[in-house]
């Protein structure tokens, strides 16, 4: 059996996906929780290194996962539909 | 070795189908997603109100903010913003209730917590050094101050009128009187924001704030703002767009600046509550000079089409010539209008970069802060009109 990589759209897609969703949802508790745009806004350039990485990572995973995610497994979907039509065809 | 399957019809045919059914997501679930909650807020729903209330009134009460919280890298802007925190969360609080009567129990005490918070010292600090003058002290005086007093007297008005309560008649009272009596025979018919600095859009908030007055207290100011409205339309309406002139200079009224985006959508807000036609006219050119959307989010542009501009504080940052602040202010005058689809696509682009979470009953945009969420809740509270009486609707 030929061995999937880890970069094939395939799987990586799909695992990628429900990464970001994890990782959206768990930094938007954790933001959320500990209050941290609250912290920045208080504290200003004294806050913590760690909520402004945070924060800037939470904006990133987020656009990728409301803008890149739907394109892509679109994409792998119909490619999948148009493969399975040509092999049935 | 060649590929043989590389390009042959089957994978032609699979990235074309691919590629059509990304840009198709593209288009359809982002938008989706991001303005599911839209419904609920042009309808005007309870709950949705009550929480994101509670989440400003985390943001702006539980913490003791002050202009140092604010890093725009101007001592002025930094009290602009501590102040436009209470103002805007002192107007959503209002709002409500004019929405919700049964709540007023619950947003009185707020609401005049941000009014009180308004009248501190340090929160009116702003004005008062480039006044050299205190702008609660000089009510006989020749200063002006209308960027600190229009704001103030508009959100004196609607806490008077919701509320019914006299905790700050006098003080109302007074601004108004004081407006009334610069605005008279004057040449302009805009007062001064800042020393030798004049913003229509500050103006129509300190106009909308006597017509507040006058609906609330019976007083006939009806000449007064007959004039003023027609000097608005004529001097700081652009003829070609039909949107508000951004800045104008102190002696003869004329245009320093270009009708912009930020300043029409912020100024029929308050002007709606003395001249609702010329408010809605306001609107109807932003529709059609500004109003725009992207991959079906809406936007507005700070600048009109084929024009284009500086970034400013008044603007905050422009991506694709759509302004942030103009984006974030239109959503009331389409909430007001009822013009459901583009409240839902400026909605949606509200939720995708604001990012709201809840927690503990509460709501808060998360990329917000305390400015953020007090605009958005006064925003997505806006009273709705009937456009056939020019009413709020209840």
């Amino acid at each position: 059996m030929r061995q999937q990589r880890w970069w094939n759209p395939k799987l990586g897609v799909i695992s990628g996906s429900l990464i970001l969703l994890v990782l959206h949802t768990g930094l938007q508790f954790v933001l959320a929780r500990y209050d941290i745009v609250s912290s920045i806004f208080s504290a200003g350039p004294h806050v913590p290194r760690w909520m402004f990485v945070l924060t800037v990572l939470f904006v990133a995973v987020r656009l990728a996962l409301l803008l890149l995610v739907p394109m892509l497994l679109a994409y792998c979907v119909a490619r999948r539909i148009v493969g399975v039509w040509f092999v049935r065809r | 070795m060649k590929h043989p399957h590389r390009f042959s019809r089957k994978h032609m045919l699979q990235i074309s189908a691919g590629m059509l059914a990304s840009v198709v997501a593209l288009y359809t679930i982002p938008f989706a997603w991001c303005s599911r909650g839209a419904a609920r807020w042009l309808d005007g729903d309870r709950e949705v109100q009550i929480k994101l209330a509670r989440g400003v009134e985390r943001l702006v009460f539980d913490q003791q903010l002050s202009s140092k919280d604010f890093r725009t890298g101007f001592d002025l802007y930094d009290g602009e913003w501590l102040f436009g925190s209470y103002l805007m969360a002192g107007i959503g609080f209002t709002q409500v209730v004019m929405e919700h009567p049964d709540l007023k129990d619950e947003m009185e005490p707020l609401a005049r917590k941000a009014i009180e918070k308004l009248l501190r010292d340090d929160v009116r600090a702003f004005d008062q050094q480039l006044w050299r003058a205190d702008p609660l002290a000089s009510f006989a005086g020749d200063n002006h101050h209308a960027a600190y007093l229009g704001y103030l007297n508009l959100l004196l008005g609607l806490y008077r009128k919701t509320f019914g309560e006299a905790h700050f008649d006098d003080l109302h009272n007074q601004i108004t009187a004081k407006f009334v009596r610069h605005l008279s025979g004057n040449p302009l018919g805009l007062l001064e924001s800042y020393p030798g600095e004049v913003y229509p859009v500050d103006n129509c908030f300190v106009i909308g704030s006597i017509g507040l007055h006058q609906s609330v207290t019976g007083t006939d100011h009806q000449e007064l703002l007959a004039q003023l409205s027609v000097q608005i339309r004529d001097k700081y309406v652009d003829a070609d767009t039909g949107l508000l002139i951004q800045a104008v200079d102190p002696y003869y009224g004329r245009p320093i600046d270009v009708a912009r985006g930020s300043g029409t959508v912020l100024g029929l807000i308050a002007l709606h509550y003395a001249d609702p036609v010329l408010a809605h006219d306001l609107y109807l050119a932003m529709k059609s000079h500004l109003a725009s959307h992207l991959f079906r989010f809406g936007g507005v542009r700070e600048y009109p089409f084929g024009q284009s501009g500086r970034m400013d504080i008044d603007s905050g940052p422009i991506v694709f010539g759509f302004g942030l602040s103009s984006t974030g202010f239109a959503i009331a005058g389409a909430r007001r209008y009822d013009d459901r689809a583009f409240f839902r696509g400026l909605f949606a682009t509200a939720h995708l970069c604001g990012a709201p979470v809840g927690w503990g009953g509460r709501r808060a945009y998360i990329s917000g802060g305390p400015l953020g969420n007090a605009i958005l809740f006064a925003m997505l509270t806006s009273p709705r009109v009937n456009l056939s009486e020019w009413e709020i609707l209840p």
